[in-house]
């Protein structure tokens, strides 16, 4: 079984905090496959503006998902940098691009903050939780949210 | 599920696939003792397994089933009734298996009708079975349930299996646990003296030790050689680089042990394809049985390997295969005998290695094809028509057994003729990467020969550029390269937005590559820019084109470069790609990054390419027009004429004049243009729809004539008349262009010059008004080209006729029992399902066509056709292309009418 199916928002666990276009993401570490930079990356011709391409990387084929694309932010300049956490799902292997990686993070209770109404709807699908911390606002990511919602946006177009 | 059940399971299922092939060489030769030996062995097994299980219901059987078999053993003579009993019991017992597998315990029943006809055969009675069941009233735990069972194997075979072997010393070394005790428990003899009474003779064949291991592990193996293959040749690229040769000598054997454990973990993959032909020998003999054929199946090769996954692709086809070579292909006892063959009918399957691909053939010695019932079949499912059938070979006719829906079985039977047969085994075939050919000859028999990839985990893939980035084409669809030479692009032709290769005065079509591939940068630029600055710029110095191979369709890919061929680990896409279907999968390169796997079957269907036979009705009738004219072995003179880049050609025999105009006289009128010609107005009309800049004052013009007024085609150049035999090919589906064809070395439109006839008819009509014919004549065409259906139907309609055009004698038949009328009908004689001589007499017959007047049209005039023609109910004919002849007797017909009025 897939270790990132215990990927909800949880407290009192290591979270690695991204940065997207001045925005703080976090999921939960246990999750993650691995963290690297994307270089090599093949583009796949036809597909989707969001996915970046995809690597080869201990003989697994991952697929790069550019998270700023994908969340509708402002286009990374630099397509070639960034760093991207890889994740498990269904015997497939992703990779979710972002622009750098801020810090680790022990998450407590006290810093939860309910789920905001968003402007973008979307968000809501795969946004797990909010906390802040040190002035921060930190959106923690569904992985599995996030994928499904990339897939099923393949299959509705 | 308990593990010692599942194992049980697995090494049944195993057992009897033995068994069946066994038990046909005991039919065959009921006094080998050897056979006996072996079935009784496997039988005695399982029926053991099953006691110690606690499998009452299958003991009981496997125990009647063992009797007997005992007792052949001891010589009672085999028969055919009692070997169909034994086989009737193994049926059932895999049925009894097949349940417990899905309901994990044994379900419900009695098999006391089985049992009591193999006691009766084998003269026993109940007490025998008693020995058994007393195993079963111990109450075990499964240790020693384990130990029992590979002592009795011990006892069975002699030997203790390699991996038991750590069981029973556990056990020896097991406090409380005695192997006599056990041994004596269960009524275990000790092995030698068993064997002395199985015979001294009997050879021992020796044993494959294997391990059984879970594809998943293999799998992962390969995983992690293909990546360990992917750092060596990094290392290798480093060290290619520097002075230093410290690290060279480890390099290099690594580099050979890699190689070595690359292919070590392939061939554990590979099996023998004798696995895949296990079930045959059964399922020949239950044929023989239910047609009455003496058949004997003969295999070779059985130890050929190839890949377990391609195994179990191949192996219903080849079920399906033998069987119609059992029906189909064999004669019965009698017809064989009178025929002077031996009784006994031979399928042959033969399996070998050759050029990295397994070949297998199945073959028989029967009757051969019947080239005549194929083509009548054919010709029934409108697969082609006659005069294309008469130049055929007898290779490409027998290729339409592998069409849809195909049968010449004269009756359904159980075994075949359902027609769902030879198109799906081809079509399975194909979808591994291989092919199907067959050779055949009257009496002697057919020979089906399939070529498989031996794997399809490890491909060779032509690895090509485009755009920067390299793509992966599976060798097998690439046909042929071809080096585009250095300023020589005449090589290319474009019409329209096709582009045509020319390779030894064939043409086909090209694709630029890069016009499938929708990257990033290309979207961006696209946004700024026209859609249509991505035609490529064939002005480039050099290129590649890729021929590439799907199905029947031939077509170019024109690529930036071509690298090299290299085997490729085949990995899947991410179901993220779904949804695009150039792409089968994706693959690690050398330098350790991915590239992507083209499919061509996928890029032929967004070419639009469908495949002839398979995709119905669209692609029938497009064979169809292509056969029709090639059909016309007359010679069309054309004209060919230049409108923009492109050439266009229309026959002959539709033009009028050419005239050469000044064009300042040429007058818009509404969303037309017209010109004063003799004294009245003739419509011009732009192909391509617009004015075209030719620069000198005078626009060359083709007239045409339409009874009494004019229509002008403005063109850009008149070029040259050809009368020289051409096939037309209708891959472009554009309205106003029946095909394309090649004149003169360049590769030419053919115009449908009807298709302009609708703005022609807008047109206000500027006739002069002596003709005052106040009624037209209803005409019925009958044509199955629609190149002269729609050659006739211009010429026609312009001299004032209403046209009904239909494509066939049938589709004129239904018009006629809808009750509609017609004035005159126009039949070609040459059509296929029913000619026109055929329909003439059928209308003849029936009162209600029956006065209408008919004219035949012939491409040729002998005084023995004249005369058939006349017989068959025709009133006149005329020769294909003599528009005028036919326009004056319609106006005869015209006149008749007219005056009969």
């Amino acid at each position: 079984m897939s270790p990132s199916l215990q990927c909800g928002p949880q407290v009192g666990v290591e979270h690695i905090i991204l940065l997207a276009d001045e925005h703080y993401f976090a999921f939960p570490i246990h999750c993650l496959q691995g963290v690297f930079i994307p270089s090599e990356v093949t583009e796949v011709p036809c597909a989707s503006d969001a996915i970046l391409g995809v690597l080869g990387q201990r003989g697994h084929i991952i697929t790069i998902i550019d998270m700023r694309s994908f969340l509708g932010l402002a286009p990374f300049t630099d397509s070639s940098a960034g760093v991207a956490v890889s994740f498990e799902h269904m015997g497939e292997f992703y990779g979710f691009r972002f622009d750098r990686v801020v810090e680790i993070l022990h998450l407590t209770s006290g810093e939860l903050a309910p789920a905001l109404e968003f402007e973008n709807q979307s968000w809501s699908k795969f946004v797990s939780r909010f906390y802040f911390l040190q002035e921060r606002l930190i959106i923690a990511l569904d992985p599995i949210r996030t994928l499904e919602r990339m897939l099923h946006s393949v299959i509705a177009v | 599920m308990d593990d010692l059940l599942r194992e049980f399971l697995t090494e049944t299922f195993e057992a009897f696939e033995a068994i069946d092939l066994e038990l046909v060489n005991l039919e065959k030769n009921p006094d080998n003792s050897d056979i006996v030996n072996t079935v009784f062995r496997l039988v005695h097994t399982i029926k053991g397994t099953c006691g110690f299980l606690g499998l009452p219901r299958l003991e009981k059987l496997t125990h009647a089933n063992e009797t007997l078999l005992g007792k052949f053993r001891d010589g009672m003579p085999v028969d055919a009734a009692s070997t169909e009993l034994v086989f009737n019991s193994i049926d059932r017992i895999k049925l009894l298996l097949n349940e417990l597998e899905v309901n994990h315990v044994e379900s419900e029943g009695s098999d006391e009708d089985l049992i009591c006809k193999l006691n009766s055969v084998s003269g026993e009675s109940e007490h025998a079975s008693a020995s058994v069941a007393k195993i079963t009233a111990y109450p075990v735990d499964i240790f020693e349930k384990q130990i029992a069972i590979e002592l009795f194997r011990e006892e069975d075979t002699g030997e203790i299996r390699p991996e038991a072997e750590g069981t029973i010393e556990d056990a020896r070394s097991h406090a409380g646990c005695d192997i006599n005790h056990i041994k004596a428990r269960y009524d275990i003899k000790a092995p030698p003296a068993r064997l002395s009474e199985i015979g001294q003779k009997q050879e021992r064949v020796p044993r494959i030790h294997s391990v059984r291991v879970n594809v998943e592990a293999l799998e992962e193996l390969m995983e992690m050689v293909s990546e360990l293959v992917l750092t060596r040749n990094q290392l290798l690229e480093f060290l290619r680089f520097r002075e230093d040769l410290t690290f060279s000598g480890p390099l290099h054997r690594l580099s050979n042990i890699t190689a070595k454990l690359r292919e070590g973990v392939m061939k554990a993959r590979m099996q023998p394809i004798g696995n895949a032909w296990q079930k045959l020998p059964r399922i020949i003999r239950d044929l023989s049985r239910e047609l009455g054929k003496k058949i004997n199946l003969i295999m070779k090769g059985e130890e050929t390997e190839l890949d377990r996954q391609v195994l179990e692709l191949i192996q219903d086809p080849l079920i399906h295969m033998i069987r119609n070579s059992a029906d189909h292909g064999l004669e019965t006892e009698e017809e064989r005998i009178a025929l002077g063959k031996p009784e006994i009918g031979q399928v042959i399957l033969e399996a070998y290695h050759e050029g990295g691909y397994i070949i297998i053939s199945v073959a028989d010695d029967g009757r051969g094809l019947n080239t005549e019932k194929i083509s009548q079949q054919a010709l029934k499912l409108r697969l082609v028509t006659q005069s294309a059938l008469d130049e055929m070979s007898e290779n490409k006719i027998y290729k339409f057994i592998f069409s849809p829906g195909f049968s010449t079985a004269d009756s359904i039977s159980n075994v075949s003729g359902r027609g769902v047969g030879m198109d799906v085994v081809c079509e399975n075939i194909e979808s591994v990467g291989g092919s199907i050919s067959l050779k055949s000859a009257p009496g002697l028999g057919t020979d089906f020969i399939l070529k498989l990839p031996l794997t399809l985990t490890i491909i060779p893939a032509l690895i090509i550029e485009v755009m920067g980035q390299r793509f992966a084409i599976p060798q097998l669809s690439v046909i042929e390269l071809v080096r585009l030479k250095k300023g020589a692009l005449d090589q290319i032709e474009r019409v329209h937005d096709i582009f045509m290769l020319r390779v030894r005065e064939k043409f086909l079509p090209v694709s630029f590559l890069g016009d499938f591939l929708e990257t990033h940068s290309r979207k961006e630029v696209k946004k700024q820019k026209a859609p249509d600055c991505f035609l490529h710029p064939l002005n480039e110095d050099s290129g590649f084109v890729v021929i590439v191979q799907v199905g029947l369709h031939f077509f170019g890919l024109l690529v930036d470069s071509v690298f090299y061929t290299e085997e490729i680990v085949v990995k899947p896409l991410s179901s993220l790609f779904l949804d695009i279907q150039i792409f089968s999968g994706t693959t690690i390169l050398g330098d350790g990054k991915v590239a992507l796997i083209l499919d061509p079957n996928g890029i032929a269907q967004s070419l639009g390419y469908v495949d002839d036979l398979k995709k119905g009705e669209r692609g029938v009738h497009e064979a169809v027009v292509a056969d029709a004219a090639l059909e016309d072995k007359g010679v069309i003179p054309v004209l060919v004429f230049r409108v923009k880049a492109s050439f266009k050609a229309i026959p002959l025999s539709l033009i009028m004049r050419l005239e050469k105009i000044d064009k300042r006289e040429i007058e818009p009128l509404g969303a037309h243009h017209v010109f004063r010609y003799g004294g009245s107005f003739m419509p011009i009309i732009f192909i391509e729809g617009s004015v075209s800049p030719v620069s000198s004052r005078l626009q060359p013009v083709i007239v045409f004539r339409n009874e009494d007024h004019f229509m002008g085609l403005a063109v850009d150049q008149i070029m040259d008349i050809f009368e020289e035999r051409f096939e037309i090919h209708t891959v472009v589906d554009r309205p106003g262009v029946l095909g394309l064809t090649v004149l003169g070395g360049r590769v030419t439109e053919i115009v449908d010059i009807s298709y302009y006839l609708p703005s022609f008819s807008d047109v206000p009509v500027f006739s002069s008004s002596d003709s005052g014919l106040v009624y037209s004549s209803r005409i019925l065409l009958v044509d199955d080209s629609v190149f002269f259906r729609d050659m006739f139907l211009f010429s026609l309609r312009s001299a004032g006729f209403v046209v009904t055009a239909v494509e066939s004698a049938h589709k004129a038949i239904e018009l006629r029992d809808e009750g509609e009328i017609f004035d005159v009908i126009i039949s070609d004689l040459d059509m296929p399902v029913m000619s026109g001589f055929e329909f003439a007499s059928t209308l003849r017959k029936e009162p209600a066509w029956m006065n209408i007047p008919m004219i035949a049209l012939s491409s040729y005039s002998s005084p023995a056709l004249i005369e058939k023609i006349q017989h068959a109910g025709f009133s006149d004919y005329v020769m294909k292309f003599d528009r005028e002849r036919l326009v004056e007797l319609l106006r005869q017909q015209q006149s008749q009418i007219v005056k009969v009025a």
